[in-house]
């Protein structure tokens, strides 16, 4: 009879499969650490992963903290005793003296809290700039998180240069400096050609003024460098809140958005939505609190141009004061997704005049927070979606990821199944 | 009922019906094999799994058995938009066949329900896998499958280095 069999008997393609049922991020850094074959096997499937926080935006806004990513904070301490002007990065020697990547996957959260333009020592090294740090490990790259970035577009296009082969990028909180001396005009600063760039992420957190034209010159310039690759985009933050002005007549006809599927956008904004008129959006995702009042008839106007191809929407409170005047249909659409439905009158906005212009809608989910919990489980149960909506399979509360209640159609009664994973 | 004679490693014959054995991809396409080379229609087809043993054998069997009536799910059917339920297909039978197994047999079952081609089988004896490595220590994956770090030098702290990036923020 032959020896017991063991793992290591099985082919690395099984062990790979094993491997990618881990959910946890402990545990696949943890196999990592086992045997050279399996951080072998992790490594792609840790790529894989990250890559979908990164790109994908269905559910995952909810772990915003993106776990997973190898996260490090540059940051200048100063100290007094060397002078007021000496300041010292805590760099990690571990990354300076690291021969490779320094970091298990090709992904990397930065954050920077430096002063652009002013080289900084580390461990007793001189490293010229945030861009120069880049520089053993940079092509390793393919998804990058530069969070709170102060920069000039002239060193935000050299620290991207460092960076080739990045598929995905976002810049939360990215705020502009043009240093004193330094004039931005797009001609003679270009950004480097990414050729794998898929994904992109413009998040502004408000620190910058609004309409403050240089930064809205400087978000549009990175946009129109990249927007005939784009397949993911996700702008967020009053700078998008732009009205129509000089810069936009020229970006609109340099700016060709043939690949671009899904769009992330909050707020929601006409003018912006026009310029990327041409592309067939199939997911279109309004997030968080309606931050412009826009009520959701505009809402519905303003993505009336991707009626034909849009199959995935999601948008944020409704609000009530609806009257229908376009008689737009959505033709593709199979889900729409209501963020926090903690409107009172919701119901009859959803059945007089949401759900007549979605005439293929297959799935409907809300996704709350627990306090409206017991209501969405009673408007669930009742008929009025499944008459207004005869295409309608599902309809779903998610409350905060952690459970789940679902009604399926079967043979024309509902059905409703919760699903906890918390205690209830 | 037209049947098919599956024949061990170790030479034990098992008599099943070949809509059963269809189900699984390898023994499908042997069927299949022999009815173009043999002239007789009626012939009992025989085929001989060299790398199976017959208590092995026998377990696959039991599950097709168990799983006759199940739709050929399609490949990837669990993993639309990541919600998908990973539980989904396994039944408290399939939780009583797996409970008594050790790992060797476990392993051996993987081994099989590769070769034969049988997805369900391997989906949840990979799962059951997987359930001993969550949650698990390095040392405890290691004991638990019998493993040797065969790392070099200081690549195991240069991995373990890697990773603080990720476990301590």
């Amino acid at each position: 009879m032959d020896e017991e069999k063991s793992i290591n008997d099985i082919p690395p393609e099984i062990l790979e499969r094993i491997l990618s049922y881990l959910n946890d991020p402990k545990d696949l850094f943890n196999c990592r650490l086992v045997q050279n074959l399996w951080k072998k096997l992790i490594g792609p499937l840790l790529e894989e992963k990250l890559h979908a926080i990164t790109t994908k935006w269905n559910l995952t806004e909810f772990n915003s903290s993106e776990p997973l990513i190898p996260s490090l904070w540059l940051k200048y301490d100063v100290y007094q005793s060397q002078g007021p002007h000496c300041q010292q990065l805590f760099c990690p020697k571990s990354i300076l003296h690291h021969r490779g990547n320094p970091f298990p996957s090709n992904s990397l959260h930065l954050g920077v809290t430096l002063n652009e333009g002013r080289s900084f020592y580390a461990h007793g090294r001189q490293i010229e700039n945030v861009h120069s740090f880049f520089g053993k490990f940079g092509h390793h790259l393919t998804c990058l998180v530069l969070d709170g970035y102060s920069t000039s577009p002239l060193t935000f296009a050299k620290l991207l240069s460092k960076v080739p082969f990045l598929k995905s990028l976002s810049l939360p909180g990215l705020f502009l400096k043009v240093p004193k001396g330094e004039i931005f005009y797009k001609k003679n600063c270009v950004l480097p050609s990414l050729p794998q760039l898929t994904h992109l992420r413009l998040i502004e957190y408000g620190r910058s003024i609004v309409n403050d034209k240089l930064t809205i010159k400087f978000v549009l310039w990175i946009l129109e460098s990249y927007s005939k690759q784009l397949v993911g985009l996700s702008v967020e933050g009053v700078i998008f809140a732009f009205e129509e002005q000089q810069n936009l007549k020229a970006f609109k006809t340099e700016c060709k958005f043939g690949k671009l599927k899904e769009l992330k956008i909050n707020p929601i904004n006409k003018c912006f939505l026009n310029l990327l008129n041409g592309a067939d959006l199939t997911h279109i995702m309004v997030t968080r609190e309606n931050i412009c009042n826009i009520t959701t008839e505009e809402m519905l106007n303003s993505i009336e141009n991707f009626s034909k191809s849009l199959i995935y929407l999601r948008l944020p409170t409704l609000l009530t004061n609806f009257e229908e005047k376009s008689s737009v249909k959505f033709t593709s659409l199979k889900s729409l997704s209501i963020n926090n439905p903690s409107d009172q009158n919701l119901v009859s906005v959803m059945k007089m005049c949401v759900l007549p212009k979605f005439v293929a809608l297959e799935k409907l989910e809300f996704i709350c927070n627990g306090k409206c919990k017991s209501k969405i489980a009673r408007g669930m149960q009742k008929a009025e979606y499944w008459m207004v909506c005869p295409t309608l399979q599902q309809v779903s509360a998610y409350i905060d990821l952690e459970e789940n209640c679902s009604c399926i159609k079967n043979d024309g009664k509902s059905r409703v199944v919760w699903r906890a994973n918390s205690s209830c | 009922m037209a049947l098919v004679r599956v024949i061990s490693s170790d030479g034990a014959a098992f008599l099943v019906s070949q809509r059963l054995a269809k189900r699984s991809g390898k023994l499908k396409t042997e069927i299949e094999t022999f009815r173009k080379s043999s002239d007789n229609s009626e012939a009992q087809p025989e085929i001989r799994i060299v790398t199976i043993r017959a208590e092995i054998l026998r377990l696959v069997l039991q599950w097709l058995q168990q799983h006759q009536n199940d739709p050929v799910l399609p490949a990837n059917q669990n993993e639309q938009d990541g919600r998908g339920d990973a539980e989904m297909g396994q039944s408290q039978w399939d939780r009583d066949f797996l409970a008594p197994m050790d790992l060797g047999i476990v392993m051996e079952l993987i081994l099989a329900a590769n070769h034969l081609e049988v997805k369900g089988l391997l989906d949840i004896t990979c799962k059951l896998v997987e359930s001993k490595i969550t949650g698990r220590t390095v040392d405890e994956i290691r004991t638990a499958f019998k493993l040797k770090s065969d790392f070099k030098g200081n690549e195991e702290e240069q991995t373990r280095l890697e990773n603080r990036w990720c476990v301590e923020n």
